[in-house]
C-alpha cells in the first residue's frame, strides 16, 4: 500500500467578481511511497502550490480525494485535521522568513510546533538543541530571523518543519530565494533528513539540483501532470 | 504541561507582534484616559457633587467632581420655621438645646442618617435708617439681622469664600445690601451703631455705644451667587424683604442687639431649622428608594418634632416635602447631565479599542496562519490572542490612569473648579478615593475591552489558512452581509427613533422618563454611527476619482497623497469614521450641557417672574395703561392673590388661597416645568380653558380633601357656577417680591383668570386680598427707572424692584465656569481624535514601509513624501470636521430637546460655543498636522534598505 494516493484531484478557484471558475487542478491523480523523495515541477500557475496545499490539510480540493496512511485527509474533522497536522506533515515555504515568527529567536522558533506539540520542555529543548546542531546553527539560536542569511532561516525554516518528527515534508520552492550552492547545501540536508528518518519528501521547484535529487518527479501543466520522470527518464529529460 | 506550552505560544505570540501591542495599547491607553475622568467625575459626583449643584454652583462639581468633606451633607431650605418670642439674645446654648432633642428625636426612631441641624436666628424688627447720598433724603429701612451657627457659615465660606471666611468670631459681621455701595447706613437718634464710610467690599470697623469694635465686611447685592445661595439655604422671605442684611454667629447677633440697646421684650426671631441629613452615601443613580426612605425619614421626624418642640416654638411651619419634592427634581436632573456627558466618552473608548484592534487583527493573519500550519488548535490560538489583549490592556490601564489623572488635575487647574482629594472616603464603600478608582478603572476597562474584543479574537481564532504568505480564505460576501454591522445599526437607529416616539406619545410616568432616557440618548449615536460608517463607504470611490483626475493633469504630491488614500481605503475610513463620531460627540458634550444650561437660564427669568411689583387698590387699570404705554416696559399682567380665605366650594369650608392672573401669565408659569408642578393638562388645554370664565384649576389637597374629581363643578350662594378644569400639585413660584411665592406647598390653592377670581371673591366677601401688577422689563437694570417713573406719576402706589431684574439670574460665573468645563470636556475629545490620527499615521508608516522605500528608492524627494504624509492626515481631518460638526451639532439639537422634553419646555434655542469650537479645532488641525510629520520624518530618516526589508 502506497504512502500517499492522491485520486482525481480537482481544485477550482471562483472569482469573487466574476464569479467565474478558474481550474488550478484539473484531474490529478497519482500515488507516492513511503521514504520517497518526491519533486513537482511546472511552469508558473500550472498549480503545483494548489496541491501541495491540499496534502498538506491546508486546503480542501472541489473534487476527488487524498489518502495518506490510509487515511482521507480531504474529509478529516477538526481534531483530526489538527492531529494529522501535527504529526503526519511539516511545511516549508518559499520565501525563508515566512517560515519564521520575526520577535522570536532561531531557537524559540524551533521549539514552537514542539510547544504546540505539548511536547514536555526538556524534550523540547533536547530536540531544539539536536536539531540546530544538526543545521549548524547552534552559534544562531539566539539570533532573531532579521539577523540570519537568506540560507540559515531555510535551514531554521528545515528545522521547525522536522521537529515533530513527521512523516511528509512538504517543500514549496523551498530554494527559490536561494542561490545554487546553498540550494545544493539544503537538497543535501532534505536527503539526509530522507535517509535518516525515513521522511518522504515532496518538494516543488524549477530548479534542476532537485530534480535530479529525486526518486521520481511530476511535471505539471495546467492543472494536470504531463510526464512522470524516474531516476532514469531523469538523465533524458535533463 | 499543555498550559505552561500554551503560555510558551502565547509569548511568543506577543513577542512577534510588539507594533500592533503598541498601537493597541496606544489606542486603549487613550481610551481609558478619557473615560477614566468620566469615571472620577460619577464617583465625586457622589455627595460632593448635588451639594455644589444644589447650591447653586452646579458647574463647579459636574465635571472635575469635587471629593469635599465641607459638602457632603447639604440639603436644601428650611424644613422648619418657627417664631420665639424670647426675652433674651439669642445663644448658642439655646441652639444647642433645640438641637440635643433633634438628635434624641432621631434616635429613638432609629434614623442613623440624621446628622444634625443648623439654625438660623432671624430678627426683623429693627429699624436703621439709610441714606440716599444721590438725592440726601433719609429713608427708614428694615434690617434683618442674621444670626448663623458656625455649620451654616462653614456652608457658605464652602460655597462662597469671598466674604463668608471673614467671618469666624462674635464680633464680625457681613453686611449684605440691596442698596448701591454709596449708601450710608446709621441711627442718627442715638449714634449707637453708625456706619459711615462706603459699603464698598473690605474690611471696616464700626464703633458700637458699648465701645466694642466690629468688623465689618460688605457684599454687594450684585454678587449674585450670595444672593442665591441664601435663597436656596434659607427660603426666600429671609432674604427678599430688607434692603439690609447683616450677617454674623449666632452669639454675635446676641451681642450686637445688646450693644445697641434694642429692648428684648420686643425681640422677635424667627428660628429656621435646617435638618441635614446625609445624603453623601447615595450614589447619582440610586437615588428612588433614597429618595423614599428620607421622605418618610423626615415626615416622622417632622410630625416628632412637631410634638416636642412646643416649648421652643409658639408657630412651627413645615415645608419639608416641598424641600424634598426640589430635590428629588435637581436629581433628575443631574442625572441626565451626567447620562449626556458620560455617554462622549464612553462611545469614544469604544471606538478607540475597536480601531485600535482592527490594526491587530490586519497584523496578525499572517501570524496566525502560521500557528495553524504547524497544527495549532483553535483554543492554542485563542490563547495567544487573549494574552495579547491582557497585556496591551494592562498596560493601558495603568497608563491610562497614569495619564487620566494629570490631565484632569491640569484642566481642573486651568478651569479652576476641580480637586480632587485622592486620600478621601468614599460614600460607603469603605474606601478611599484612589481606590475606589483603581477598582472601577481595572474592572470597567478589562469589561469594556472583553466585550469589544472577545468575539473579534474568537472569530480570528477561527480563521482559515490558505497559505502562510496569503491572507485568510476570503469569499465574496453578499452585499447585505458585507453591510451587516451598518444594518444593525441602521436598524437600531430606526428602531429607538420610533421607540422615542412611542415613549412620549403612549406612556408616561418612570416608564417614560426611562423610556427617554434610553431610546432619547441611543438614538442619536446610532444615527451618528451609522451616518458616518455609511458616509466612509461612499468616501472611498469619490476620492479616488478625485485622485484619478488629478493624477491625469500632472499628478503632484497631493493626487499622490488622494491615491495613497484609496490604496488604504480601510484604514482610512476607519480613521474618518473615528473622526466624525469623536468629533461629534465631542460637539454634542460641549453643545448640549451649554444649551441646557442657556436655556434653563432663559427659563429662570420666567421663573422668577416680575422685575417690578406695583400693587395698588384703586387704579390698577389706569396705571397698567400707563405702564404698557411705556417703551421699556416688555410685559404687564395682572394678579389677584387672596390669602387663607376661608369658602364654601360646594362640599364644605375650606381654606384656601386664590389666584386670579392673566392666562398668559399663566403661560409663562408654564415654562416653569408642568410636570414638575403635577398639572394635569397639557398646558395649552390649560390655557384655553382658562380663558373661559368660571373654570378653575385646583390644588390636589383640596381635591383630596373634598373628595372631589376634575370635572366636578359646584354653585356659589350667588348662583355663579364653577368648574374645576384640572389639578395641580405645586404652583410655580413666579413672582419676585410677593408672599405668593412663599409657603407654596403648605397652601391650598384655587387658581383661576382674573375675571373668575374676581367673581369668586364678591361671591364669598373675602377680606384680604392684594390686587398687582407684574411687569417685566426689556432691558436689564432698566426696573429702578420704571419704577420712578411709575411713582412720580402715581405716588400712592406701592412698588417692589428688583433692581437688576431677572436678567441678574445669569450669573455670570457660573456660566462662565460651564463654559470653560464644556470646553475642556471637547477638548479631551478632541484629544482622543488627534491621538486617533497619530495611530492611523503610524499604521500607515508599517503597513507602507515597503511602498516608501519603492517610492524613495526611484527618487522621491523627502519633502514629497514629507508633504504626501501631510495632506493625507489634513485630508482625513477635514472630511472628518466637515462631516462630524453639522452632525455634532444636529445630534445636540436632537438630544437638547430630548432633555428638554422632560420639562416640556419650548422653544429651546441651541446654544454652540462657536469661538470655542473654532479655535480648538483649529487646534486640532495643527497637533493633527505635527503629528503626521512624526511618521514621515522617522520614514525619511531610515535608511531605505531597511524600510524595504521591515517585516
Amino acid at each position: 500500500m502506497s504512502l500517499i494516493e492522491v485520486v482525481d484531484l480537482v481544485k477550482v478557484y471562483v472569482n469573487p467578481v466574476s464569479r467565474l471558475g478558474i481550474s488550478a487542478l484539473n484531474g490529478v491523480s497519482f500515488t507516492i511511497e513511503e521514504g520517497d523523495f518526491v519533486g513537482i515541477f511546472g511552469p508558473s500557475g500550472a498549480g503545483k502550490t494548489t496541491l501541495l496545499s491540499i496534502l498538506g490539510g491546508l486546503l480542501n480540493p472541489s473534487s476527488g480525494y487524498v489518502i495518506i496512511n490510509d487515511k482521507e485527509i480531504t474529509h478529516l474533522t477538526y481534531k483530526e485535521l489538527i492531529k494529522f497536522r501535527r504529526e503526519q506533515v511539516g511545511y516549508l515555504w518559499q520565501l525563508p522568513k515566512d517560515n519564521l515568527i520575526s520577535g522570536n529567536t532561531v531557537l524559540q522558533n524551533v521549539m514552537l510546533p514542539l510547544q504546540i506539540a505539548n511536547k514536555p520542555r526538556e524534550e523540547q529543548k533536547k530536540i531544539a538543541y539536536e536539531l540546530l546542531d544538526r543545521f549548524g546553527l547552534s552559534h544562531r539560536k539566539n539570533h532573531k530571523p532579521n539577523q540570519i542569511s537568506g540560507g540559515e532561516a531555510q535551514r531554521v525554516g528545515l528545522a521547525i518543519a522536522i521537529a515533530n518528527k513527521p512523516k511528509i515534508l512538504l517543500g514549496d520552492q523551498i530554494t527559490g530565494e536561494l542561490d545554487t550552492s546553498t540550494s545544493v547545501e539544503v537538497v543535501n540536508h532534505l536527503k539526509s533528513l530522507s535517509e535518516d528518518f525515513g521522511t518522504t519528501m515532496i518538494i516543488v521547484s524549477h530548479k534542476r539540483q532537485f530534480i535530479e535529487a529525486t526518486d521520481q518527479a511530476f511535471g505539471l501543466e495546467d492543472g494536470k501532470i504531463t510526464s512522470v520522470l524516474t531516476n532514469f527518464q531523469k538523465e533524458e529529460g535533463a | 504541561m499543555s498550559l505552561r506550552n500554551n503560555w510558551k505560544i502565547a509569548i511568543s505570540s506577543l513577542r512577534s507582534n510588539k507594533k500592533s501591542l503598541l498601537l493597541t495599547t496606544i489606542g486603549l491607553t487613550i481610551a481609558l484616559s478619557v473615560s477614566f475622568q468620566m469615571i472620577l467625575f460619577l464617583i465625586g459626583s457622589k455627595g460632593a457633587l448635588l451639594g455644589t449643584f444644589l447650591s447653586g454652583q452646579y458647574s463647579k462639581g459636574l465635571f472635575g467632581g469635587v471629593i469635599s468633606d465641607e459638602a457632603i451633607a447639604i440639603d436644601i431650605g428650611p424644613d422648619f420655621e418657627g417664631v420665639i418670642y424670647d426675652n433674651g439674645y439669642p445663644t448658642n446654648e439655646f441652639d444647642q438645646a433645640i438641637e440635643k432633642d433633634l438628635l434624641k428625636i432621631a434616635s429613638d426612631n432609629g434614623y442613623n442618617d440624621f446628622i444634625g441641624s443648623s439654625r438660623v436666628c432671624s430678627v426683623t424688627d429693627i429699624t436703621l435708617h439709610h441714606r440716599r447720598t444721590s438725592t440726601g433724603t433719609i429713608v427708614e429701612s428694615d434690617v434683618t439681622l442674621i444670626g448663623l451657627s458656625e455649620k451654616d457659615i462653614q456652608f457658605l465660606r464652602y460655597i462662597s469664600p469671598i466674604g463668608f471666611s471673614e467671618v469666624n468670631s462674635t464680633h464680625q459681621l457681613i453686611i449684605y445690601t440691596r442698596l448701591h455701595r454709596t449708601n450710608n447706613i446709621y441711627v442718627p437718634e442715638d449714634s449707637k451703631f453708625n456706619i459711615s464710610s462706603n459699603l464698598a467690599p473690605g474690611n471696616h470697623e464700626i464703633t458700637l455705644a458699648g465701645g466694642i469694635p466690629f468688623d465689618y465686611y460688605a457684599l454687594e447685592f450684585n454678587y449674585r451667587s450670595v444672593y442665591n445661595q441664601f435663597l436656596r439655604r434659607f427660603g426666600y422671605s429671609l432674604v427678599k424683604v430688607p434692603s439690609i442684611i447683616m450677617i454674623s454667629t449666632l452669639d454675635g447677633v446676641g451681642g450686637l442687639l445688646e450693644d445697641m440697646g434694642v429692648e428684648t421684650a420686643s425681640l422677635v426671631q424667627k428660628y429656621y431649622v435646617n435638618i441635614d441629613v446625609d445624603y453623601s452615601h447615595y450614589g447619582v443613580f440610586s437615588e428612588n428608594k433614597d429618595y423614599l426612605k428620607n421622605a418618610n425619614f423626615e415626615n416622622t421626624l417632622q410630625s416628632n418634632v412637631l410634638q416636642s418642640t412646643n416649648t421652643y416654638f409658639t408657630f412651627v411651619y413645615s415645608r419639608i416635602n416641598y424641600n424634598l419634592k426640589l430635590f428629588y427634581d435637581d436629581f433628575n436632573y443631574i442625572q441626565t447631565i451626567i447620562l449626556v456627558l458620560t455617554f462622549p466618552p464612553i462611545a469614544i473608548a469604544f471606538f478607540m479599542i475597536n480601531f485600535s484592534f482592527n490594526i491587530v487583527r490586519s497584523q496578525n493573519v499572517h501570524h496566525i496562519n502560521l500557528l495553524k500550519a504547524r497544527g495549532a488548535t483553535n483554543r492554542q490560538v485563542l490563547y495567544a490572542l487573549l494574552l495579547e489583549m491582557g497585556v496591551s490592556t494592562t498596560i493601558s490601564l495603568i497608563l491610562g490612569s497614569l495619564l487620566g489623572i494629570p490631565l484632569l488635575q491640569l484642566i481642573g487647574k486651568t478651569s479652576g473648579f476641580m480637586e480632587f482629594k485622592s486620600d478621601l472616603p468614599v460614600a460607603d464603600y469603605g474606601y478611599t478615593a484612589i481606590w475606589a478608582l483603581i477598582i472601577i478603572i481595572l474592572t470597567s476597562g478589562i469589561t469594556l475591552s472583553l466585550i469589544i474584543n472577545l468575539p473579534r479574537i474568537i472569530g480570528l481564532s477561527r480563521l482559515k489558512v490558505k497559505n502562510v504568505a496569503g491572507e485568510e480564505e476570503r469569499k465574496k460576501k453578499p452585499i447585505w452581509e458585507e453591510f451587516r454591522f451598518d444594518r444593525i445599526i441602521g436598524i437600531y437607529a430606526v428602531f429607538s427613533v420610533a421607540m422615542y416616539f412611542i415613549a412620549i406619545e403612549f406612556t408616561s410616568g418612570d416608564i417614560q422618563t426611562t423610556m427617554i432616557l434610553i431610546f432619547g440618548v441611543t438614538a442619536p449615536v446610532a444615527i451618528v454611527v451609522g451616518v458616518s460608517l455609511l458616509i466612509s463607504r461612499g468616501f472611498t470611490p469619490a476620492i479616488r476619482k478625485l485622485g484619478d483626475k488629478l493624477w491625469a493633469k500632472g499628478g503632484g504630491t497631493f493626487a499622490l497623497s488622494l491615491k495613497n488614500l484609496t490604496h488604504q481605503k480601510k484604514q482610512t475610513s476607519r480613521a474618518v469614521i473615528l473622526i466624525i463620531v469623536t468629533l461629534s460627540f465631542g460637539i454634542v458634550s460641549a453643545v448640549v450641557p451649554s444649551t441646557i444650561d442657556f436655556n434653563t437660564h432663559q427659563r429662570w427669568d420666567y421663573v422668577l417672574g416680575a422685575d417690578i411689583v406695583v400693587t395698588d387698590y384703586l387704579n390698577l387699570d389706569e396705571i397698567a395703561d400707563y405702564v404698557k404705554s411705556l417703551d421699556s416696559v416688555a410685559s404687564v399682567s395682572n394678579i389677584i392673590s387672596v390669602e387663607e380665605s376661608e369658602i364654601n366650594l360646594g362640599w364644605g369650608k375650606t381654606t384656601t388661597t386664590m389666584l386670579g392672573i392673566n392666562p398668559d401669565t399663566f403661560q409663562d408659569a408654564g415654562f416653569m416645568q408642568p410636570l414638575r408642578y403635577g398639572f394635569n393638562l397639557p398646558l395649552k388645554t390649560l390655557i384655553k380653558k382658562l380663558k373661559t370664565p368660571g373654570n378653575i384649576l385646583v390644588q390636589k389637597d383640596n381635591l383630596r380633601d373634598a373628595g372631589l374629581r376634575v370635572g366636578n363643578s359646584f354653585v356659589s350662594h350667588l348662583g355663579n357656577h364653577y368648574n374645576i378644569i384640572g389639578k395641580f400639585k405645586y404652583f410655580p413660584n413666579t413672582v419676585i417680591g410677593s408672599d405668593l411665592s412663599e409657603s407654596v406647598s403648605s397652601q391650598k390653592y384655587i387658581v383661576g383668570s382674573i375675571l373668575t377670581v374676581d367673581r369668586l371673591l364678591d361671591d364669598y366677601q373675602c377680606s384680604y386680598y392684594v390686587k398687582s401688577l407684574y411687569i417685566k422689563q426689556k432691558k436689564p437694570n432698566t426696573g429702578v427707572a420704571i419704577a420712578a417713573m411709575i411713582q412720580d406719576k402715581y405716588p400712592s402706589v406701592q412698588i417692589v424692584v428688583s433692581e437688576d431684574g431677572a436678567a441678574g439670574n445669569l450669573e455670570m460665573p457660573a456660566r462662565l465656569s460651564t463654559y470653560a468645563m464644556l470646553n475642556s470636556s471637547f477638548l479631551t475629545t478632541m484629544i482622543c481624535t488627534i491621538a486617533g490620527i497619530s495611530i492611523y499615521s503610524l499604521l500607515i508608516l508599517f503597513d507602507r514601509s515597503k511602498e516608501l522605500a519603492i517610492t524613495r528608492a526611484l527618487g522621491a524627494r523627502n519633502k514629497e513624501i514629507y508633504y504626501s504624509f501631510m495632506y493625507e492626515t489634513l485630508l482625513i481631518m477635514g472630511i472628518g470636521i466637515g462631516i462630524g460638526l453639522p452632525l455634532g451639532i444636529a445630534v445636540s439639537a436632537i438630544i437638547s430637546n430630548i432633555i428638554n422634553s422632560r420639562n416640556q419646555v419650548p422653544p429651546l434655542t441651541i446654544d454652540v460655543p462657536w469661538l470655542s469650537l473654532l479655535i480648538i479645532l483649529i487646534l486640532a488641525l495643527v497637533i493633527a498636522a505635527i503629528s503626521a510629520m512624526i511618521p514621515a520624518y522617522y520614514t525619511i530618516k531610515k535608511e531605505i534598505n531597511d524600510l524595504a526589508r521591515a517585516t
